[in-house]
């Protein structure tokens, strides 16, 4: 089952031809990498949109949302391996 | 000559971009909800409550007979192993964005038919591409390289609309149907009524009922009897059981202006409770108004409706004095509207409605000055939300309860987060066309 978390992660990310894309992020002591990016999203709130990468890392399924305006990246939430 | 015409469906959309964005939910049974239901009474986590429905269902899961607006209950039934998957209207909303973006490419003429369909007139274009099969094969090439390999879809090709529709419906998921005029008959006389857009389940009973249940039978009945029986729009089935199908593509941007925009919301429990219906009342009513202000328009007319526990449905309407597009003033005439329905019978569903809608700068500026300054205050008011969000600034009496999250990460009942969640739009093709325009 999804986990909500929304907790602030460093993310190695890679920006080319004004595509971002997460390469490596550390969640709970342990530096994950990015097997295989889901789906990227945008989301607009208010004066601000986000960007959205659902992407799959050891242990599950991640959804990391990133801030353009700050440049901060968040865990939005896990979809654990059983 | 002959119109060349796309119908593009989506497979299993909103379940399908769940899969897309989680690979560990592919080749599974999932139901996708609205994250209400896991705010219901009787919820636990991951576990919507009794009250809920499955909004849409994976191939997977319709395969075990799940079908989309099934209680949810119902559903965990027939397919003990279903899974239960909150929607992410943001992420469909994007996507849809995105296919939309696919198809524009390969002709102008596109219609948005709903959120996961839309119809191309390629009669022009499709020589550019190498012909309509060419067309297909490259918006599904397309999607797979642009969107992911999960989200499919499905393609018909006719020289109509609606037979284009039911050739896409013939070959499910991941089809690519091509339906020349010479097979129509033949494929008709395969299908059900029911199949076509256009006959449904109330449709077809009344044509069972005056002798017709095929579409030979349709095509074949005097066209007087048939416009007596069920109009002109049993005289436009009938052309089109007889392959003759000649409604235009009318492109996103071409559709008329919207007759009326309204909101229904579903209570979590039925109510008696005067406060708590009219708590929900107030915050349809800001609903309408903001949607109104936001397309530039306001409304002379409202309506209010009440869905009681036992499924009857009540309704009122009320001609205001001046054009509208106040929440204050939306709610003060519903109230009146809606009070006598309330307090004897449980109340389960509220809709609000502004009818005869006109654009905002086509009436006549407000001569009191207490109007023209609450205008102003909503203006203020939507440009704050625009810039930081909405709901960050809002009515004291909407403040109860709106907090975005609970300590256990579950939400207070009745209280949208966003302008969409778990309110109901009632949007016709224009509101739809509008709200997923290309940006």
């Amino acid at each position: 089952m999804e986990e909500l978390l929304s907790e602030p992660v460093d993310v190695i990310a890679t920006f080319k031809e004004r595509v971002v894309t997460p390469r490596r992020f550390r969640w709970q002591g342990r530096v994950l990498t990015v097997k295989t990016l889901n789906l990227t999203y945008r989301v607009k709130n208010g004066g601000a949109t986000y960007r959205y990468f659902s992407v799959s890392a050891p242990g599950g399924t991640y959804l990391l949302r990133f801030d353009p305006l700050d440049l901060s990246w968040l865990l939005e939430s896990v979809y654990p391996e059983e | 000559m002959n119109r060349t015409i796309l119908h593009v469906d989506m497979n299993s959309y909103f379940a399908s971009v769940e899969q897309q964005a989680n690979p560990l939910l592919r080749g599974k049974a999932i139901a996708v909800s609205g994250p209400g239901a896991l705010r219901l009474p009787g919820s636990t986590p991951g576990n919507p409550s009794p009250r809920s429905v499955v909004a849409a269902a994976s191939i997977e899961a319709k395969a075990r007979g799940v079908k989309t607006a099934m209680p949810y209950f119902m559903a965990k039934q027939i397919c003990p192993e279903l899974i239960f998957v909150v929607c992410h209207p943001e992420r469909y909303h994007d996507v849809t964005q995105r296919f939309l973006r696919i198809f524009e490419r390969y002709s102008p003429l596109m219609e948005i038919f709903s959120m996961d369909e839309a119809f191309l007139d390629i009669t022009d274009t499709q020589q550019y591409f190498g012909g309509a099969v060419a067309v297909a094969q490259r918006i599904k090439a397309d999607l797979r390289c642009e969107v992911g390999n999960w989200v499919r879809c499905s393609i018909g090709i006719a020289s109509g609309k609606i037979l284009a529709k039911l050739a896409s419906e013939l070959k499910k998921p991941d089809g690519l149907v091509v339906l020349q005029d010479k097979d129509v008959a033949q494929t008709l006389a395969k299908v059900p009524l029911t199949d076509l857009c256009g006959i449904a389940h109330h449709t077809a009973a009344h044509m069972r009922a005056v002798g017709i249940t095929t579409f030979a039978e349709l095509a074949a009945y005097p066209t007087g009897a048939l416009k007596k029986e069920f109009g002109v729009r049993g005289v436009e089935l009938q052309a089109i059981a007889r392959g003759q199908d000649y409604a235009p593509v009318v492109p996103y941007n071409k559709v008329p202006p919207r007759k009326s925009i309204g909101h229904a919301y579903t209570l979590p429990f039925n109510s008696t409770d005067p406060k708590k219906v009219l708590g929900v009342l107030m915050r349809l009513c800001e609903q309408v108004a903001r949607r109104a202000r936001d397309d530039g328009m306001v409304g002379e007319q409202v309506s209010a409706g009440v869905r009681f526990g036992n499924m009857r449905f009540a309704y009122n309407h009320e001609r205001l004095d001046s054009f509208t597009n106040n929440a204050r003033v939306l709610y003060r005439a519903c109230e009146k509207l809606i009070l006598p329905f309330i307090g004897k019978t449980p109340v389960r569903l509220l809709t609000v409605t502004l009818h005869r809608l006109a654009f905002g700068k086509q009436v006549q500026l407000p001569l009191w000055v207490g109007e023209r300054s609450q205008r102003q205050l909503d203006t203020a008011v939507d440009e704050v939300n625009d810039r930081y969000g909405e709901f960050i600034v809002r009515r004291a009496s909407l403040h109860h309860g709106l907090e975005p999250r609970a300590k256990d990460g579950r939400r207070s009942p009745e209280v949208p987060t966003s302008r969409d969640e778990g309110w109901h739009k009632q949007s016709p093709g224009y509101a739809m066309n509008k709200r997923i325009a290309l940006k």
